[in-house]
């Protein structure tokens, strides 16, 4: 087997906080404990989850945005979480970001085109046709048009905005860009047509994207594999068919199920319900962080309930009793 | 005839601005019936949230200018008096907003503000409020509502102040409740709760809905009828069967395409081109003609010389110069 492009393994990033008004005990948030997933060249993974479950906290940690407590970030079998100085700069060639909002990821007092400039300069490329003529092809990639070249971010819509954005990570031909949550602040129509972008794009130069969303059927338009993350773990690995067509682990079939259907005429029986809320990421439950919100916890015997307690559960399919949870969840259905 | 619960007719609503007057909504009409679920649905900027603003007298003393009728059981709010608004906000018309962070006070408890609303139209004493604010916090699924009625509103967790919005607009049972996005800032699996809630207690009290969203899909899933917005206007309004199976108007279905789900094999999305039209110098011809693929379809380049009318049947309206069996015959031709 060949080595994936991306693979990730056993990441961890823990936040220390401050708890009281004079320091004393510190509480730790475990946003990314342990997370495990790999990515092939010119796929697509598309991370999901729920706010706070450490989906942007990853990708941040992919990019050396923010220092992982633990763990190994394989590019091509090399380690890239401890890359320091002159390699941490190469190594950003090969690995670019696209942010959820467009607004705020530019400077408003940059032109587009300085902004898409701007790494090229910060790596001292001189591409042998001129950083102008350079900049201009990146533009006309995603769909801005030259004259566009010497305006501001609020002369420009959300779409376009997203548009320099995609310019900008695309300047230094990288292998994968992570995009956290690229389409969220978009319209609809819009949204179609960066999603189109992004595929297009893929399809011409064999990238790959760790595509992080909360819209899970933008998700699964778009991705080969999925990972779904809650309180900092993946709950489920695997290709798209198999996560989305046969899903395992109780909360992916939960969040799965509360996906609002489009289709007024489709069937609304044996959908899964969430009650409560997330628990709190200071103090998550022992054992399977999901255990507290599960649907089908407490139909487990003692023995299991005992082990879903005691012992985290690890691996692609990060629950204890996968089968039991199966049969449960089939029985309320019909 | 009998009188509708409620009739907006050619609503308008203008806000003058140092760039000129912006005209957030241009002739909305929509009629809703007692208990009924009417989804309004538009991108940003369709004039939506303003719309459900106007309804609840929100626009009253600010720089809108507001035209048109909004007849609620007869009576027209857009001419009547703040002191008479009052009577009916909060009273007959509850709304539920989008950030429930912003629309709650943070200095005082979620339970002094649910009784607030409760005292305001109800002659009884705080001691009476409290109980009723508890009542309804039980009622919308708050756990311990007697230690939660203390709590400040950065206590909740989004799904629980939504909640407690839920609560403080249903108090008083109004007849007719505004959800302006009530989901939008939520996670799915308390979006699927929220939307639950929302439901049951509507079957329980009979009140009529007005849902405001931009995602489809929440429509599908609570709503009966369903107004399409699109620069300040409502370009379609129909049964949700019919818009999601029989769209009429070129943009709705240009909102159907272009939106990916979860049923469908991957395809490619097909994208309405363009963007929405400046609403400080909105168009003579239909605001849509210029990302329509239909309007080519239609001879001596009316759609960009004429507005069309909210035509078709009081079941289904749609505003386009092309009648629904042409545009229907037509997406063959252009897609």
């Amino acid at each position: 087997m060949t080595t994936p492009l991306l693979e990730v393994e056993g990441l961890s990033k823990h936040f220390q906080l401050r708890s009281g008004p004079l320091g004393g005990s510190r509480a730790v948030v475990k946003a990314v404990d342990g997370v495990s997933f790999s990515l092939g060249r010119g796929q697509t993974l598309g991370l999901v989850g729920e706010s706070g479950c450490g989906k942007s906290t990853t990708g941040r940690l992919l990019m050396r945005l923010l220092e992982p407590t633990a763990g190994r970030i394989l590019i091509e079998g090399t380690d890239v979480a401890s890359l320091r100085g002159r390699d941490l700069m190469a190594f950003r060639r090969r690995m670019q970001m696209v942010f959820q909002n467009p607004a705020s990821s530019l400077n408003p007092r940059q032109t587009v085109g300085s902004a898409i400039a701007a790494p090229l300069i910060a790596q001292r490329i001189s591409p042998p046709e001129g950083l102008k003529k350079r900049v201009e092809s990146l533009m006309d990639r995603v769909g801005l048009r030259p004259e566009h070249y010497n305006r501001f971010p609020h002369e420009f819509s959300g779409g376009q905005k997203q548009r320099v954005g995609i310019a900008r990570a695309l300047a230094l031909e990288p292998e994968i860009i992570v995009c956290d949550e690229p389409v969220s602040a978009l319209d609809v129509s819009v949204q179609a047509q960066v999603i189109n972008l992004l595929q297009d794009i893929q399809a011409d130069t064999g990238i790959s994207y760790l595509f992080i969303a909360h819209d899970l059927s933008v998700v699964k338009h778009f991705a080969d594999s999925i990972a779904v993350m809650y309180l900092g773990k993946v709950m489920e690995f695997g290709s798209c068919s198999q996560v989305f067509g046969a899903p395992q682990h109780p909360y992916t079939r939960a969040l799965l199920s509360s996906v609002p259907q489009p289709d007024p005429t489709a069937s609304r029986a044996g959908r899964i319900r969430l009650t409560g809320d997330l628990p709190k990421p200071t103090d998550p439950p022992s054992g399977c962080v999901f255990r507290t919100r599960c649907p089908v916890f407490s139909g487990l015997s003692d023995i299991q309930q005992r082990r879903c307690i005691g012992e985290a559960p690890r691996g692609e399919l990060a629950c204890h009793h996968p089968a039991t949870a199966a049969t449960l969840l089939a029985t309320r259905t019909s | 005839m009998t009188q509708p619960f409620l009739d907006i007719r050619n609503l308008g609503v203008t806000f003058p601005t140092d760039d000129g007057l912006v005209q957030a909504v241009n002739g909305m009409d929509l009629r809703v019936e007692r208990g009924e679920t009417v989804a309004i649905v538009g991108e940003s900027g369709s004039g939506k949230t303003v719309t459900s603003q106007a309804l609840m007298g929100l626009l009253k003393g600010t720089s809108a200018r507001v035209t048109g009728e909004i007849l609620f059981e007869g009576v027209d709010l857009v001419g009547i008096s703040e002191q008479r608004m009052r009577g009916y906000r909060g009273k007959k018309i509850g709304m539920i907003f989008q950030d429930p962070l912003s629309a709650m006070h943070p200095f005082y408890t979620v339970g002094r503000q649910i009784a607030e609303a409760y005292s305001v139209h109800n002659p009884v004493n705080r001691k009476a409020a409290k109980a009723a604010a508890m009542d309804m916090l039980n009622r919308v699924g708050i756990p311990d509502p007697v230690a939660r009625y203390d709590s400040y509103p950065h206590q909740f967790s989004g799904g629980m102040r939504q909640r407690a919005m839920i609560a403080m607009a249903l108090i008083c049972e109004p007849e007719l409740l505004i959800a302006d996005e009530p989901t939008t800032a939520l996670d799915v699996t308390v979006q699927a709760q929220i939307l639950d809630l929302i439901s049951s207690l509507q079957a329980e009290t009979n009140s009529a809905v007005i849902l405001v969203t931009h995602d489809l899909g929440v429509v599908a899933e609570v709503c009966e009828k369903v107004v399409v917005m699109y620069g300040g206007q409502c370009v379609e309004q129909a049964s949700v069967t019919d818009v999601f199976s029989e769209a009429a108007h070129p943009y709705t279905r240009g909102l159907l395409s272009s939106m990916p789900s979860m049923a469908d094999e991957r395809g490619r999305l097909m994208p309405i081109p363009g963007f929405p039209p400046s609403l400080l110098d909105l168009p003579t011809g239909c605001l849509f003609a210029d990302r329509c693929d239909f309007a080519a379809l239609v001879p001596d380049n009316r759609c960009h010389t004429a507005r069309p009318e909210l035509g078709g049947t009081a079941e289904h309206r749609s505003r386009c110069h092309l009648s629904p069996a042409q545009v229907l015959a037509g997406s063959e031709l252009v897609l």
